[in-house]
């Protein structure tokens, strides 16, 4: 019985945090041969018993049975919980009033002269370690790496994050682009 | 054959490769619909007999167009942009508008507007092909239903601290001088083709030689002065013309927040290769401008003024305007006209300009524009020409469709001509009339 018990308790240490629930409620159980299978998870009074295919069973703590993060939207909305996403909420404007970004949480407008792009936005692509991003606004439909409608734009912030570099209008006006924080 | 196939290969494994390391492809694009129309009884756009009517066919121009564009981020900091435009009167001709915006046919045409690739090492920045530009005296023009673009070689550098140098080849351009803004012919009048030409051809043409062969501009463009953004520009448009630009923009935010000030300074040399009045020889144009704006931001948010005054030398015999235009179109001073491009930068004349933005939230944008230049006889100016211009405009966005209304009262010497002889002619050098133009721009963006 004691050793039933050391067993069971390796088991799930061994095991326990191998187990990780999807969002649509399944359970599975990542195996170290690199497969994977699900389980179902049953109560038994107060412990948590995970029942396996093969027909052998193990007691899991709720702990150990990790929730899946799931990459959203294809990998386009990967970024917007990061800091830069956050940073990036408020109305952005070159010193000559020419360029303008508003970013709020669900919609960004881009305005340079006549030109004007809105809708929903989000992050591209993302170097934290330069403080680059690409930014999609107004996109209107995805077709893998195809982004189609809106506009793409490359900008960076400065180390403190106070200001941004609109390294898009850098390779069209050949200017050194600075925005500021206007609101 | 082999060949072929071996540079087909080369080129799918080139693409696949890219492919591997893409940031972002972006397909979007733009579909344009402009419309003009104007009450003078001269014929001020295209020969036609004008009827001095607002609205009816032979007083209006109308015209449609399509930008689409594919722009890649590459890994490495690799960029790439291909972009076809396309231009089209949908048939407004038969009864709506007698003339076009740009290109000066009612021919449905196309080209490939944009075609670069742009590589960034270290701190430098290499943009070679075709693309637009935006520098004093050689820059794309963005007020037309279509914009001229140039074959180029790019290079930036910013290892200078705040600092952008700029070194740039340009070879060809699709520019031309008057309303059309872009050449829409090849150099046998076909509709279809190669429709760019050695830089300075656009001038070339006004001063009737044979000279084009490319320009070279050099500049700097630094922040490194607190709040002052200057930049200094050098250009020889080879066999044409010398010239450089001077400006300086400053915010004195110290001085009271929202207060910008800028001043600017240009020359432009033909260094007497082109003979502009025959037999005689010709000096360099010269002339400054100086602005003074402020955003009433904290006042009332979205309001912005600008007063700005600028002369130019009488002894000058070109204009201070866009080489790649060929002198006679639009020019970076701070006074340029809202519609009426070619007074304020001509040689002997003094401009004051008033511009008010207000972008009255949730509403509209609305702005309000005076000019008035006041050109005198000069060395090469027998025939001064003053002109004064009002314009009100509105725009408004819905989701993805942007519109704008504008009105502009025209008043210049030299435009709208009325038959004071009473001949049923209208010639030039009789006494000019005012008059009126409504426009209406259209653009979806998608």
């Amino acid at each position: 019985m004691k050793k039933s018990a050391l067993l069971a308790f390796f088991v799930v240490a061994l095991f326990g945090a191998e187990y990780i629930t999807l969002n649509n409620g399944k359970t599975i159980l990542l195996k170290d041969d690199g497969t994977w299978e699900e389980v179902t998870i049953v109560k038994k009074g107060d412990k948590n018993i995970a029942l396996r295919k093969d027909g052998k069973w193990e007691e899991v703590k709720p702990d150990d049975i990790e929730s899946a993060d799931v990459l959203k939207g294809g990998g386009t909305d990967r970024f917007m919980d990061s800091k830069f996403a956050k940073a990036l909420l408020g109305k952005w404007e070159s010193p000559d009033g020419k360029i303008e970004y508003t970013f709020t949480k669900d919609k960004a407008v881009f305005k340079k002269g006549p030109k004007v792009v809105e809708g929903k936005w989000s992050i591209e692509y993302l170097d934290e370690s330069k403080r680059k991003m690409i930014v999609n606004i107004g996109e209107g439909a995805r077709l893998g790496f195809l982004s189609f409608g809106g506009i793409a734009r490359s900008l960076k912030f400065s180390p403190d994050f106070d200001k941004l570099y609109d390294e898009s209008e850098k390779m069209e006006s050949l200017k050194d682009v600075v925005l500021y924080r206007v609101k | 054959m082999k060949i072929a196939k071996l540079s087909l290969a080369a080129l799918m494994a080139l693409g696949v490769s890219a492919f591997a390391e893409v940031q972002n492809i972006k397909v979007s694009g733009d579909a344009k619909l402009f419309y003009g129309t104007q009450d003078a009884d001269y014929e001020q756009v295209g020969a036609r007999p004008a009827r001095g009517d607002l609205f009816s066919d032979n007083d209006s121009y109308g015209q449609a167009a399509l930008n689409i564009g594919v722009t890649a981020n590459l890994a490495d900091s690799v960029q790439g942009k291909v972009a076809l435009t396309a231009l089209s009167t949908l048939g407004l001709e038969n009864n709506l508008v007698s003339q076009v915006w740009a290109g000066q046919t009612t021919n449905t045409v196309w080209w490939a507007s944009e075609a670069w690739l742009a590589k960034t090492f270290s701190k430098t920045t290499v943009k070679v092909g075709r693309q637009e530009l935006d520098t004093p005296l050689a820059f794309s023009e963005k007020w037309n239903i279509a914009t001229n673009t140039f074959d180029a070689i790019v290079v930036l550098n910013q290892d200078l601290p705040e600092t952008t140098l700029v070194g740039a080849y340009v070879g060809r351009g699709n520019g031309v001088n008057g309303m059309g803004v872009v050449r829409t012919t090849d150099n046998d009048g076909n509709t279809s083709g190669d429709f760019f030409r050695t830089y300075g051809s656009a001038i070339d043409d006004t001063l009737e030689t044979d000279l084009a062969s490319g320009a070279y501009a050099a500049g700097i463009i630094t922040t490194a002065i607190p709040n002052t953004t200057a930049q200094a520009w050098y250009y020889n448009v080879n066999n044409i013309a010398t010239a450089y630009w001077l400006q300086a923009d400053v915010n004195l935010k110290d001085v009271l927040a929202g207060l910008i000030f800028g001043l600017q300074y240009a020359n432009l040399n033909p260094d007497n290769k082109v003979d502009a009045a025959a037999g005689t020889s010709v000096d360099s144009s010269s002339g400054w401008g100086a602005k003074i704006g402020f955003d009433f931001k904290d006042a009332l948010p979205g309001l912005k003024a600008c007063v700005a005054y600028s002369s130019t030398d009488e002894d000058g015999a070109v204009s201070l305007s866009n080489t790649a235009t060929g002198l006679t179109g639009e020019s970076k001073l701070y006074t340029e006209a809202w519609w009426n491009y070619g007074y304020v930068a001509r040689p002997s004349t003094d401009t004051w300009s008033v511009k008010v933005k207000y972008d009255m939230k949730d509403v509209a944008e609305f702005g309000a524009f005076y000019t008035s230049a006041d050109q005198d006889t000069g060395k090469f100016v027998a025939t001064p020409a003053d002109m004064n211009e009002f314009a009100l405009t509105a725009t408004k966005t819905f989701g993805s469709l942007s519109a704008t209304i504008a009105y502009i009262y025209t008043d210049a010497d030299d435009q709208n001509y009325i038959d004071a002889n009473n001949n049923g002619e209208w010639d030039q050098g009789e006494k000019s009339d005012s008059y009126n133009t409504i426009q209406l721009y259209l653009t979806y963006n998608f």
